[in-house]
């Protein structure tokens, strides 16, 4: 593999979700990280198929569902453009480590002209951002996490 | 030339779309639905935007999803397909205020011959024949009663806002009116959402035949000749072929340049479809108008040697129609049989797991689908799984085709119509091409 950028998406995604393990398999490539017991993902990597029990493989979370540790998962409802303010000028609604009420917004998605605003479906503590500012989504993308208070 | 197109649709039509998109250079993007998330449309756009969960209202039929996706995606223009939200005046008119080119008629023709009751005015203004009806929708069952013992019976009541067979039921006699009525109202109005019915004149066992126009922008309006789709069960087609064996020459010419000049009428711009009913005097009434490709353009395709959906995509992009009138010739025969995921004797769909698909190639065969071995035909949607369609150089040798192509076509883990379509091309009426809607009466019962 040469690409980094993905090993790296894949170490954020082990730390996001709380993985101690992760394993990707696919047209002859197999990727395996493990965390070490200092909480430091290692890389093993084989060229090879190489037959795998089942059991080994930590499942990684499909968008929209609870993740592991209870954090939940927000995903956008809509297709359109993600806004984290609510203006150029404007600070973001809410930053990694920002801690949220129910119902408060955490970011606009703009569909044909309209804003549409997201909103906390639990209190508790922003752990993870997803999409950068501006970008657009597709429906059923994963905007935010929240671990609940 | 537009640069990129967003495909509003799903399955074999939006495979259909990329085809040409991929022979133009021009880039795609599939929109899905959860539960399409694996389809090979999406696989094999450009880009691709999941638009919504699987209902359709959500996902395939909600315009603000769609405009979006073009939006964020930079697409200059959208394609429909056919179904969904393809007749829309809605989606066509949004994507007009949003700068987005709708590959498809001018708004103002959509809404005209979305319309049937308008539809039916227009082109009997421009010298074509209509069935004796309802010239306006009786508002009452009252008025329909009334209007009913002038017409006589047999009737049909139609929705307004209508197709595909819903909304609408033949009545031998004023005792069945009533009852009629007000289902063929509650299917309008849940299908439509406009219960707005019209009475016309029915005919048994007509034939059904069509003529495809194309027309650019320039005022040029062509015919590609008819389609004969008689082979029907419940107002649904089953088999359509091209030409139909009971037009000759001068009929063709003669309601070809009927249909040119009602689409030059109406102002039409792009594919369109104008579809008769033949009475057993030779008599042709017009039925109504379809304003975007449909289903069996493949057969019209193989005779003519035009690439319909290349031309849609020419004429919204601005250029002109690049043939005349003379240059189009018809070139043997082509029927196409539609395999939908269906019990072949029921009708009933039968969704699930594809565990084996194996489609015929050979001379003269074209397979249009988005099917595979471990593809789901899911029950949210249409159960069509493949178009086959087969040419040869005269009728004869297109049925031979078709014969050995649906004995070769493996499609394992549902129930299909495959082996009704043996049985059809055994029959000896449909063989000699004595066909007629009421032809599939003789399968039904069984």
């Amino acid at each position: 593999m040469s690409d980094f950028g993905e090993i790296e998406r894949m170490v954020e995604l082990m730390d996001a979700h709380g993985l101690e393990e992760f394993e990707l398999e696919e047209e002859g490539r197999r990727v395996r990280l493990k965390k070490s017991s200092g909480g430091h993902a290692a890389a093993a990597e084989s060229g090879e198929r190489i037959p795998v029990a089942a059991a080994t493989a930590a499942p990684v979370p499909p968008p929209g569902a609870t993740a592991d540790e209870g954090l939940v998962v927000v995903k956008s409802p809509i297709v359109g453009t993600f806004f984290r303010a609510p203006d150029l000028d404007a600070p973001p609604f809410v930053e990694e480590g920002s801690s949220v009420q129910m119902g408060q917004v955490l970011c606009i998605i703009e569909a044909m002209k309209l804003m549409n605003e997201i909103d906390a479906e639990v209190g508790g503590e922003i752990v993870g951002i997803f999409v950068e500012n501006g970008q657009p989504v597709q429906y059923g993308e994963q905007l935010f996490t929240i671990k609940p208070a | 030339m537009l640069n990129k197109i967003l495909i509003a649709n799903r399955g074999e039509i939006a495979l259909r779309v990329i085809y040409a998109c991929r022979e133009l250079g021009i880039r795609t993007v599939a929109v899905y639905s959860e539960a399409d998330e694996h389809a090979l449309h999406v696989r094999f756009a450009d880009e691709e935007v999941c638009i919504g969960p699987a209902r359709p209202a959500e996902s395939y039929l909600n315009v603000p999803a769609i405009i979006t996706a073009a939006q964020v995606t930079g697409a200059e223009a959208i394609h429909p397909g056919y179904g969904f939200l393809s007749e829309s005046p809605y989606l066509a008119e949004a994507a007009g205020a949003c700068g987005i080119t709708f590959i498809g008629p001018p708004l103002e023709a959509l809404r005209l011959l979305g319309d049937k009751t308008r539809a039916r005015r227009a082109v009997e203004r421009a010298g074509i024949a209509v069935l004796p009806g309802t010239a306006q929708p009786p508002e009452t069952l009252s008025a329909a009663l009334k209007a009913s013992r002038k017409l006589g019976f047999p009737l049909i009541i139609k929705a307004s806002a209508g197709g595909g067979g819903k909304g609408m039921r033949v009545v031998r006699d004023a005792s069945d009116i009533e009852h009629a009525w007000a289902v063929a109202q509650r299917e309008a109005a849940a299908a439509f959402g406009d219960g707005t019915l019209y009475l016309e004149k029915y005919i048994e066992a007509p034939r059904h035949i069509e003529f495809q126009v194309l027309a650019d922008g320039n005022g040029r309006v062509v015919h590609l000749g008819e389609r004969e789709c008689s082979i029907q069960r419940r107002h649904q087609k089953l088999i359509e072929e091209a030409p139909s064996v009971v037009l000759t020459a001068r009929q063709r010419r003669k309601l070809g340049r009927a249909v040119v000049g009602a689409a030059r009428a109406v102002g039409y711009e792009n594919a369109g479809t104008f579809e008769f009913l033949m009475d057993d005097r030779g008599h042709f009434y017009f039925l109504e108008a379809n304003t975007r490709l449909q289903v069996e353009h493949p057969v019209t395709e193989m005779v003519t040697g035009v690439d319909i959906v290349k031309e849609q995509i020419r004429i919204a992009s601005g250029e002109p129609l690049s043939f005349r009138q003379d240059d189009v010739t018809m070139t043997g025969h082509a029927i196409e049989c539609r395999i939908n995921a269906e019990s072949p004797d029921t009708f009933r769909p039968s969704p699930g797991v594809i565990r084996v698909f194996s489609m015929p190639g050979g001379p003269g065969i074209r397979v249009d689908t988005a099917a595979h071995t471990d593809s789901t035909i899911t029950p949210y949607y249409d159960s069509l799984v493949a178009k086959l369609i087969a040419h040869g150089s005269d009728r004869d040798e297109a049925i031979a085709r078709m014969r050995r192509a649906l004995e070769m076509t493996v499609i394992e883990g549902i129930d299909t119509t495959v082996p009704l379509h043996r049985r059809i091309l055994e029959d000896p009426d449909f063989v000699e091409g004595r066909l007629s809607t009421a032809f599939m009466d003789r399968f039904s019962s069984a």
